[in-house]
């Protein structure tokens, strides 16, 4: 018999007894479900991750400076040479101080970040100007400020609109602004909000602060390897700054970040997929069992018009893959379904790959013929004279 | 004994045997049973219930295997032959038809009667058109989408036995194929057995219990109590 008059039979075996039919399959869906869900809020979690780092390039890393003694950190007289020493693999280098301040403001507490840096920042974070220019070169100990998209907000809703040439007191400072920034992906790489930071230039920000560089970022040259160009500026680091502390972190280093973090949702809907798969397959092996019991004169007959033993297996099997492949397409719907809420309310852009629904019904297919195949065994060893005689 | 001779012998069996286990005793059920059947013969088994028919046509029909004895399909050993080889000769030697007609009940008549056929390995269309022409010729061609519950029980055997001969075998086995019928139904059964017999020269082996339906057939054998007791040729 051919292999679509098989399906077409199962088929038509199935519909004649489909409620019991779904009800067996309900743990089948729950499986094939938390799988397919599983794989695809990893894949939207990623791909969010990598959209995020898409904005200033994978290639951007930034290097976080500590000095555990005094007077061994970077100071801004260092930074010519430290630029020198990683020219082999980074590009751009920026370096930033950060000074984070509290200030009242139109009655309301504030904290922006003072942030020292130099004009190559504009480039390696990709700013964008909405209003007067970036820091220059020339602007070294000028007390000048580039104003973060969220602090000219905070000030114009204090009243006070912030253009090219306005004065800004903080902290008993006084700034001349010269920029304003349009709005900046937030937690750009670092941990620093642009958006709410005064972007002064270092010399100013270190005469102020006392010098010590908190932070680097650079690019990492094209066509190097990042992981290994990261290690060798590290041992560069290690040998010229012996007493300092630089720990790198790259995009790469962050998505596998995130990705720990998501191994506890993967696990726990790895395990509700098993366990469920597991149940549901010995559902179906269950059905199946029942559905030989009740048709074993059936099977006796179609032994005595010249079915042989494996012909009976084969029906028996293909109705259990495709009585698990309905789960699995069911599961497939709910799992999809369950990505697309959590997509909605993470706000992320949802979608499901080919690949992960291959899967889904792979793995739905292999439960039918694992847990079938023992029904199907037990179907093809029924004795027709028995059968025939009740 | 000349060459002809042995080959018009379709079905030939020495001291055919069979023992059934029933709890702790093993029941000797056939008690040693030699005939000839030559092809193209007409012969009714009759016989007490339980004297052990149904146990042989089972063993005619390589549904079941003697627990001793010969038995030769057209000269083939069938002791010899493995299990698929005896699907096989069923398959295309063999029309089964039972008291019970059992038809498959989820699938229509003219799906029951192509079954055969599909074993067989024949391409679904070509076996339900044959399947198609065949309930015509049973008089059943107008209700080839009908399920067996839709059916009379004399409609049902009719599809009963177009699947039997839908494969065109040698040999057809009937075991009281008129047993659930009334009398005049059971003879518009039988009629197409008589028709088969004489047009196609098929063998037809019927069980029955009705001495109307056994006068009809050339030869009678007789059983008791899993022996043949009487082995005569009947006038036609
Ligand atoms: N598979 C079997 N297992 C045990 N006993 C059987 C089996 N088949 C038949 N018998 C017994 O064999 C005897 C003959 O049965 P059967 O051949 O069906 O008789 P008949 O068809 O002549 O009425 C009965 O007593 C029956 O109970
Ligand atoms: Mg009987």
């Amino acid at each position: 018999m051919s292999i679509w008059a098989n399906i077409l039979e199962a088929m038509r075996n199935l519909l004649a007894t489909k409620q019991r039919s779904i009800l067996a399959l309900i743990g089948i869906i729950i499986g094939t479900g938390s799988v397919v869900a599983m794989l695809s809020i990893g894949g939207m979690v990623r791909h969010e991750t990598l959209k995020r780092f898409e904005d200033m390039g994978t290639d951007l890393i930034s290097i976080r400076l500590r000095a555990p003694e005094p007077d061994q950190g970077l100071g801004v007289s260092d930074l010519a040479r430290v630029e020198q020493g990683l020219a082999p693999w980074f590009a751009v280098v920026t370096p930033s101080i950060e000074a984070g301040v509290w200030f009242e403001l139109g009655g309301q507490e504030q904290f922006f970040t003072q942030l020292g840096s130099t004009a190559n920042m504009q480039a390696l974070y990709r700013l964008e100007l909405a209003a007067g220019r970036f820091i220059s070169p020339f602007d070294h100990y000028q007390r000048f400020a580039v104003v973060g998209q969220q602090v000219a907000n905070a000030y114009a809703d204090a009243g006070q609109l912030l253009a090219p040439g306005s004065t800004l007191a903080i902290d008993g400072r006084i700034y001349s602004v010269i920029g304003l920034l349009e709005r900046a992906p937030e937690d750009l790489f670092g941990g620093t909000d642009v958006n709410h930071s005064l972007i002064i230039p270092i010399g100013a920000l270190s005469r102020l602060d006392g010098g010590e560089i908190d932070s680097l970022a650079a690019r990492i040259k094209p066509g190097l390897a990042h992981q290994a160009s990261i290690e060798q500026a590290g041992q560069w680091f290690a040998q010229h700054f012996p007493g300092l502390d630089a720990e790198f972190s790259s995009p790469e280093q962050m998505i596998a970040q995130m990705q720990q973090q998501l191994r506890l949702l993967t696990l726990m809907l790895g395990a509700i997929g098993s366990i469920s798969l597991v149940v549901g397959g010995v559902g179906v092996m269950n059905i199946m069992l029942v559905s030989v019991t009740e048709r074993r004169r059936e099977i006796g007959v179609r032994l005595a018009i010249g079915a042989r033993r494996r012909d009976v297996r084969r029906q028996f099997l293909i109705e259990a893959v495709i009585l698990a492949l309905i789960g699995g397409l069911l599961g497939l719907v709910l799992g999809a379904l369950a990505a697309w809420v959590v997509a909605y309310f993470a706000g992320w852009g949802f979608f499901v790959t080919l690949p992960v629904l291959l899967l889904g019904f792979g793995v739905s297919a292999a439960i039918g013929v694992f847990f079938g195949f023992y029904p199907a065994v037990q179907a093809s060893k029924v004795d027709p004279i028995i059968a025939l005689r009740s | 004994m000349n060459a002809s001779l042995s080959q018009n012998r379709l079905l030939e069996l020495e001291g055919i045997r069979k023992e059934f286990q029933i709890g702790p005793a093993r029941l000797e059920i056939l008690k040693g049973i030699s005939f000839e059947v030559a092809a193209g013969e007409l012969l009714a088994v009759m016989g007490t219930s339980g004297s052990g028919k149904s146990t042989l046509m089972n063993i005619l029909g390589l549904l079941d295997r003697p627990s001793a004895g010969r038995y030769r399909i057209a000269g083939e050993d069938i002791g010899q032959l493995d299990e698929p080889s005896l699907a096989r000769l069923r398959n295309e030697r063999i029309g089964f038809v039972f008291q019970q007609f059992n038809l498959l009940p989820r699938l229509n008549a003219r799906d029951n009667v192509a079954l055969p056929l599909q074993y067989r390995g024949l391409p679904r269309r070509e076996a339900l058109a044959r399947a198609r022409a065949m309930l015509d010729a049973v008089g059943m061609g107008d209700r080839d989408h009908h399920r067996p519950n839709e059916l009379s029980g004399g409609q049902q055997q009719r599809v009963a036995v177009a699947r039997a001969l839908v494969g065109e075998p040698s040999l057809i086995l009937a075991d009281e194929p008129t047993g659930a019928l009334d009398s005049r139904v059971g003879q518009e059964i039988m009629d197409i057995f008589l028709r088969l017999h004489h047009e196609q020269g098929t063998t037809v082996l019927i069980i029955t219990h009705d001495s109307g339906i056994a006068a009809q057939c050339a030869r009678l054998l007789r059983m008791r109590d899993g022996l043949l007791v009487e082995h005569d040729a009947l006038a036609a």
